[in-house]
């Protein structure tokens, strides 16, 4: 086993040294990031030169992503010059960004599961009953909508139509502490918290109903399959009462697959993340990538998607494992 | 030889029309695939027919001036408009027929490309195995750690614009989940006894790769196809409203609702009409793939 975690671990690698690569390409063929400098009249036709030379952008392309890698890793002077707020610390910029899109994204898919798997078992358990095709349809509008629209309408008919919500952000600039308004930064912490949730709820909303269809699906089908397996007709047969049947018997095996496709969702996660954020004008690391892209912020593009990538080839490798460890029929070679 | 050929033909062709003939007939009874199927037939008719139907208006003509209206930016619905016009005085029923034309060849051509191309190469992988099976399968595992969005925005900023630039884009990331499909179909298929006879009487590893694996693995890859034609009319659209997909003045359902959310509140009927096709559309393809999926796998059929 462990030499089979070792192993895999090192595969990784390579895929996550390809991936970077790749994107490193695909990123430096948007523009050169220092060529817009040359609109600045601060900066000298030398010094765009000399930042050139600096974050190794004359050299050839396999060179200057060797140097993008190293600073990546071991990062001495930030992750690169950004276009988009010249003169600030990439990783500062990415940092600050990450813990807003962590909360949400990981909230929504939270939500998502726990209400679907209730939901799915009950689908499972009343099969051609009307409350399981209401599931299932609901399961395949939220897997047919398209998130960005759906996030515009709730924007339209709860923030703008009636102002339950409000339609943009992450949280208000200033809030009301007795009646005395106070910046946000310096609002009482459970203050702080529970205006970050009212703006948040919206795209949490938004991401919950597009996770939750493809989750009601696995669930449903997971438990039917369980449901007409020989092991829990024996069950009944020999007189085991139905629930313990239901919940001990088959809930426990059509649970494992639902468990591995945790780290699967990661990519579809992320895209979620992505729309819901440019929809919502929420700095998160979703919005901050689309923004990267539309100013060819190279660095900060990179640094983006690199993240992004370490994250799925992540969930890919802990799925793999889970998947090794819930079912010993699985050989480690 | 022509004795071989007589008995393959004469029993894969009868075979597959009651196989196809059975198919059909179980689809008939899972009604919502059959809704489906109505309306998408109902929506590719409209576009096909988008010309007669959009009351002789053109969808790249602005329009001078609207009777009930000062202005014809923005005009709300209207005589002659039903869906009013857009943020530049174009009439936005007939873009949304024409638009249709665009995001339905979008996800019909991508998925195509990609469940040729996911057949192949799991063909290919399955059949030979070894080292070709190694390196097309580490492919697809790093086709698959690719996070897609991000990467079809650079992709799109990088090949701007026209029509195939999209298919390109949106095909490079759908045929993954269709190669490891057929990989594994053709593991099993491979040992079956009718790879063994086509072998023993001398048949090459295209022909049997082609003509014996590739229809044994139909099954699961049009249910996939099907499935995909929804999420690549998403991607479609999502491109086309981040503004990197199909450019003005082509219009596609995704790229008129790019000015949607900055004129929500002027001209809210303009966000509606079509974000309700996208949905209709893909919801309905992903209910005939379901459909399908219980239909072809006798298995699954309960």
């Amino acid at each position: 086993m462990r030499n089979y975690l070792i192993r895999r671990a090192l595969e990784l690698i390579p895929v996550l040294f390809a991936i970077a690569f790749v994107s490193f390409w695909l990123v430096s063929k948007m523009g050169d990031p220092f060529a817009t400098l040359i609109i600045n009249p601060h900066v000298r036709p030398e010094d765009i030169q000399r930042l050139r030379h600096i974050w190794h952008w004359d050299e050839p392309l396999f060179i200057r992503f060797i140097y993008w890698l190293k600073d990546f890793i071991y990062p001495k002077a930030g992750w690169g010059l950004s276009i988009l707020a010249p003169g600030r610390n990439v990783i500062e910029m990415v940092k600050s960004r990450i813990p807003i899109t962590v909360a949400f994204s990981a909230t929504s898919m939270i939500l998502a599961i726990a209400i679907s798997i209730p939901l799915g078992v009950y689908s499972a358990l009343h099969q051609y009953s009307i409350p399981d095709y209401a599931l299932t349809f609901f399961a395949f509008f939220g897997m047919s909508m398209p998130t960005f629209w759906f996030g515009i309408m709730l924007m339209y008919l709860l923030a703008v139509k009636v102002h339950w919500f409000p339609a943009a952000g992450a949280h208000s600039a200033f809030l009301l502490v007795q009646d005395i308004p106070v910046e946000f930064s310096e609002a009482p912490k459970i203050r702080q918290f529970i205006d970050t949730a009212w703006h948040l709820a919206l795209p949490i909303f938004v991401l919950v109903v597009f996770q939750m269809g493809a989750w009601l699906r696995y669930m449903r089908s997971s438990m039917l399959e369980v449901k007409h397996q020989d092991y829990v007709r024996t069950a009944r047969a020999k007189g085991v009462d139905s629930r313990t049947v239901t919940y001990k018997h088959a809930f426990r095996n059509a649970i494992i697959p639902i468990i591995t496709l945790i780290g699967l969702s990661f990519p579809g996660l992320i895209g979620g993340a992505m729309i819901t954020e440019t929809v919502f004008a929420i700095d998160g690391i979703g919005r901050l990538t689309f923004k990267a892209v539309m100013s060819q912020d190279v660095f900060v593009a990179m640094a983006l998607i690199t993240i992004f990538s370490v994250l799925i080839v992540l969930g890919n490798f802990i799925a793999d494992i889970l998947y090794a460890v819930v079912d010993p029929r699985i050989r480690y070679s | 030889m022509a004795k071989n050929t007589y008995i393959e033909d004469g029993t894969t062709t009868s075979e597959s029309y009651g196989y196809w003939r059975k198919v059909f007939q179980r689809l008939r009874k899972h009604h919502l695939a059959m809704i489906a199927l109505v309306i998408l037939g109902l929506l590719i008719l409209a576009v096909i027919l988008a010309k007669p139907l959009s009351f002789g208006n053109d969808p790249y003509t602005y329009i001078k001036s609207v009777p009930w209206i000062a202005r014809p930016e923005l005009a709300p619905p209207g005589p002659g408009h039903p869906l009013g016009l857009d943020n530049m005085a174009r009439d936005a029923w007939s873009r949304m027929l024409y638009g249709g034309r665009v995001s339905l060849s979008v996800g019909f051509v991508c998925s195509f490309i990609g469940a040729s191309v996911g057949l192949f190469f799991g063909l290919i992988a399955g059949y030979f195995g070894g080292i070709v099976d190694m390196l097309i399968m580490r492919f697809t595992d790093f086709m698959l750690s690719i996070p897609v969005l991000p990467i079809m925005v650079v992709l799109a900023a990088v090949i701007r614009g026209s029509l195939a630039a999209i298919i390109f884009i949106i095909s490079v990331f759908s045929w993954m989940g269709v190669a490891r499909l057929v990989r594994g179909e053709v593991l099993s298929l491979k040992e079956q006894e009718f790879t063994e006879a086509a072998r023993a009487i001398g048949e090459g590893p295209a022909r049997i790769m082609f003509i014996h694996l590739l229809p044994n693995t139909m099954a699961p890859v049009i249910v996939a196809s099907t499935l995909s034609i929804a999420g690549n009319i998403i991607y479609e659209a999502t491109l086309s409203f981040l503004g990197l997909g199909i450019r003005q003045p082509t219009p596609s359902w995704g790229n008129m609702l790019n000015g949607a959310q900055t004129f929500m509140l002027t001209a809210p009927w303009l966000m509606w009409w079509p974000g309700i096709a996208i949905l209709i559309t893909t919801l309905a393809f992903n209910f005939l793939g379901d459909g399908l999926r219980d239909a072809l796998d006798p298995r699954l059929y309960r």
